[in-house]
């Protein structure tokens, strides 16, 4: 069976997406053309990511976490970071500066929308699982 | 395509609310007049900040067509939100 099926098929028994969903998902990968080049003896198509997930799952006995399932378009990700390339470069330091206090050293200016679809490409192969006693949260591309 | 449709859905043990397929375009329409309004206004911010006016409304019109697909779900013991924009 082919990786990305079987994947899928794992997802809607694990309760992750819904039938609906998976019937999409495998719809879009048949619709997907086969790669040209060699295939280097693996069955992995290149596919363009078009969602980025967040899914937050309560894996304790007691239930009282929350769970979280938010799924968000490519294109508002593609279309955020063009709007933010429009803040205009006093605002942008201000931002830049909340976000060190905060813990995170990323300069806004360097997203260009140039650099969108080479970020984007690259977010394909992100996939960030966290394991915790009583929650997983896993954040990947499909 | 901008959406068009919206599910939205709360639960908590006091109330149940769901409201299944809300017409946005409806909404668009309403908003029509409010944005012919408010355009003039955001025309002289932005030549006051100096930010390009068209690029800004260009960005904001992408923002709200990226919007369709979107899906929030989130679930704290007995309460939930569920919001799908289509």
């Amino acid at each position: 069976m082919n990786e990305n099926r079987r994947k899928i098929l794992e997802m809607l028994s694990a309760g992750q997406i819904t039938a609906e969903e998976a019937e999409r998902l495998i719809g879009a990968m048949e619709k997907e053309p086969p790669p040209s080049g060699a295939s280097n003896g693996t069955d992995h198509p290149k596919v363009k990511p078009k969602y980025i997930r967040v899914l937050v799952e309560d894996t304790g006995h007691q239930g009282k976490n929350p769970t979280v399932n938010v799924r968000v378009p490519m294109q508002l990700l593609r279309a955020g970071v063009k709007l933010a390339h429009l803040i205009p470069a006093q605002a942008r330091v201000h931002v830049n500066d909340a976000l060190h206090e905060k813990g995170f050293d990323i300069d806004l200016s360097q997203i260009k929308p140039e650099n969108l679809e080479e970020l984007v490409d690259q977010l394909q192969d992100l996939t960030v699982d966290v394991d915790d006693k009583n929650v997983k949260v896993r954040v990947f591309c499909e | 395509m901008i959406p068009m449709l919206a599910d939205l859905r709360i639960h908590s043990p006091r109330r149940r609310f769901a409201l299944m397929g809300i017409p946005l375009f409806l909404l668009w329409i309403l908003l029509l007049p409010v944005a012919l309004v408010i355009l003039p206004l955001l025309f002289i911010v932005c030549l006051a900040v100096r930010v390009s006016f068209f690029q800004l409304v260009a960005g904001l019109w992408r923002v709200l067509c990226s919007l369709s697909d979107t899906h929030v779900e989130i679930k704290d013991g007995q309460h939930s939100v569920l919001v799908h924009i289509t």
